[in-house]
């Protein structure tokens, strides 16, 4: 019977102070609002750390030089430009020359113009090896990938935004194309489906065009290796590869800076900027639903200020001092309530837009759900007890004398 | 039997450095069944009195019984409780919640028993009915009279049928009219159920209807007078 009263008159008193609710629920619902998006966010950034490791492959690492040039050593520079066809080949035999090393895929950029019939073609060339294609796990879209027997052959691939390109100026299949890369020929053997992207590979595959190492080295014997992707057999310890590699280059190539990055560090990496971000994210919740916990606090305590004598005769008429708190306990989780709703509603609004935004899956996790509403609840019961302590210590003869 | 025991009742409030005694040494009994009237000039203690005799107030020394207990021991919630069961109070300003409908006033003092929801409305309507309240049931306290307001005030003392009824200034806001209105209630109150009615009043002509006349001067009974009706 009691608790029928209770709720009643607490929704009562709400919808009799309006403004001051909406206040409160506002503040309560920022603060929840921050939270659940806060958390999905958080939940959608992990998954898609974590799709992004299945699709990567744990085995994966690549291989970056910086050549320490030390002009002051005089130096001469002709040669200590390594990243030749010297350097290349070397990478190459990487695979044979390592423990554990299962395929190697050197890669480089050559920015040269690229045409297509006579209209030029916005693409970068990444000259590379057959494995770049098990490496970066790439699907063939039509024809083939660039095969080991290729060598110096002047065969071309393009990723799928190159391929429709190519198909708006004609024809269906796109096998047997020219395309002028430089001053040089090529012919087109296939295409990629689209690519979506690896942590490691940082090529525009989708908008790039293949060709073969040794092809490029025909006609620019001065491309540079930018990096070199390294496939690891299974169950190889990283650490171990990263540092017979950098031994192996450091005999044949002195002054080189090698830098390694394994899947290992990544994940490490990873896993670091996560708890960075969870930290971070937990803090702004936690601010912003303190600044509602207080409002509803503030609220509370004007509103027990202006309801002295009706305290005074409800508890002159027999409420204990547990009535009156549940009284204002009732209110505050009223408001803590719809407030709390209310922001998790919000926030699905605003999770789906940044997950839009950011081209990641969406997702609304009812963990997020759960953690938003039992944390506004405990937020309006925590910030409501203080004024609802107040309002029972209050005299009953004190305030109605004071009449 | 006597309900009301007050004996060597002291109460002394501190008013900045300066100490009062507003009820000096007052012994009193009253019947169980009596309608008694308690007057006096403003200030003289009247409503002190009838806090403690209440038990909204605990007097500084002294000891008050009521139906021979005593009450060093207990706390507010418990005071609370014998409140609520054994006493009904009337004030001045009738002191009804605003946002309350007559009806739903009337019930307040049954929602902190635990009873029967439609019991309790059950018992509210019945003394909105005895009061000639049943047609404003439903408004609130500022949509009523002076008079309604006080009858649904008196409907809610007498709603958890209590022993005891303490009215202080029951008519104070009231007009001459109304004030004899509210004032045969009472009388025919106590002549239908011979509950105990304590009235607290500044009106000599009303308190020359009650059974037993108490007049307090600066905190000390000068006048204890029993009248045959
Ligand atoms: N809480 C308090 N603190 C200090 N003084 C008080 C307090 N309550 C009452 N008094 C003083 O005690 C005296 C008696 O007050 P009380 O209210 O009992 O008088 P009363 O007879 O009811 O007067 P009235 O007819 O005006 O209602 C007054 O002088 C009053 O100022
Ligand atoms: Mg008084």
């Amino acid at each position: 019977m009691k608790w029928k009263f209770y709720w009643r008159e607490a929704l009562n008193n709400l919808w009799l102070s309006k403004l001051r609710s909406i206040l409160a629920i506002i503040g309560i619902l920022v603060g929840s609002a921050a939270v659940v998006t806060l958390v999905s966010i958080g939940e959608m950034a992990k998954y898609k750390a974590l799709s992004e490791f299945k699709t990567l492959g744990m085995n994966l690492a690549s291989l970056v030089v910086n050549q320490n040039m030390d002009f002051n050593a005089g130096i001469d520079l002709t040669r200590t430009l390594i990243p030749d066809y010297n350097y290349a080949q070397s990478m190459l035999t990487l695979a044979t020359k390592v423990a554990n090393i299962q395929e190697v895929a050197p890669v480089a950029t050559l920015s040269l113009p690229a045409y297509y019939a006579g209209k030029k073609l916005e693409a970068p060339i990444i000259a590379t090896t057959y494995s770049y294609q098990t490496l970066a796990n790439l699907q063939i879209q039509e024809g083939r990938f660039l095969h080991r027997l290729d060598r110096n052959n002047y065969f071309c691939v393009v990723g799928s935004d190159i391929a429709n390109q190519l198909k708006n100026n004609g024809s269906n299949s796109i096998i047997g194309k020219e395309l002028q890369l430089g001053n040089a020929y090529f012919t087109v053997i296939g295409s990629i489906k689209p690519w979506i992207g690896n942590a490691f590979i940082s090529n525009n595959v989708n908008g790039s065009v293949f060709i073969s190492l040794a092809a490029a080295h025909n006609f620019a014997p001065n491309l540079y290796i930018d990096t070199t992707l390294l496939q690891l057999k299974p169950d190889s310890d990283p650490d171990q590869i990263e540092t017979d590699v950098k031994n192996f280059l450091a005999a044949k190539f002195p002054g080189l800076e090698v830098t390694v990055k394994t899947g290992k560090q990544l994940i490490v990496s990873m896993t670091h900027q996560k708890n960075v971000f969870t930290w971070m994210l937990g803090l702004i919740g936690g601010i912003a639903l303190l600044v509602g916990g207080i409002g509803i606090m503030n609220v509370m305590l004007v509103s027990v200020t202006e309801r002295r004598r009706e305290i005074g005769i409800r508890l002159a008429i027999g409420a204990r001092r547990a009535d009156i708190q549940i009284m204002f306990l009732c209110e505050a989780i009223i408001l803590a309530t719809i407030g709390g709703v209310t922001g998790i509603i919000i926030s699905l609004f605003i999770t789906r837009i940044v997950a839009e935004f950011l081209t990641w899956e969406f997702m609304f996790s009812g963990s997020a759900v759960l953690i938003g509403f039992f944390v506004s609840l405990f937020t309006g019961i925590f910030f409501g007890i203080y004024p609802a302590y107040q309002a029972s210590k209050l005299n009953p003869i004190d305030v109605l004398r004071a009449e | 039997m006597s309900l009301i025991k007050l004996d060597h009742i002291v109460k002394t409030y501190q008013v900045g450095h300066e100490k009062r005694d507003v009820l000096k040494d007052l012994c009193l009994t009253i019947k169980e069944g009596s309608l008694v009237a308690i007057i006096g000039a403003s200030g003289s203690g009247k409503t002190t009195l009838m806090n403690i005799i209440g038990l909204l107030d605990q007097p500084t020394l002294g000891e008050y019984q009521l139906r021979g207990q005593s009450f060093h021991n207990l706390n507010a919630d418990d005071l609370a409780r014998i409140r609520n069961q054994e006493i009904g109070f009337v004030f001045q300003f009738f002191y009804l919640l605003p946002r309350l409908n007559a009806l739903e006033n009337v019930m307040l003092p049954l929602q902190y028993q635990n009873i029967d929801p439609k019991l309790a409305q059950e018992k509210a309507l019945h003394w909105l009915e005895k009061m000639g309240l049943t047609h404003v049931a439903q408004q609130k306290p500022q949509q009523l009279s002076g008079g309604q307001q006080q009858r649904v005030a008196i409907a809610r003392a007498l709603v958890t049928n209590p022993s005891l009824i303490l009215a202080d200034e029951p008519t104070g806001a009231l007009d001459s009219k109304t004030s004899d209105d509210i004032l045969n209630l009472f009388i025919s109150l106590h002549a239908h159920t011979q509950k105990t009615i304590i009235i607290i009043t500044h009106n000599p002509q009303i308190a020359e209807q009650c059974h037993r006349i108490i007049q307090l001067q600066d905190g000390e009974i000068i006048r204890d007078e029993e009248r045959q009706k």
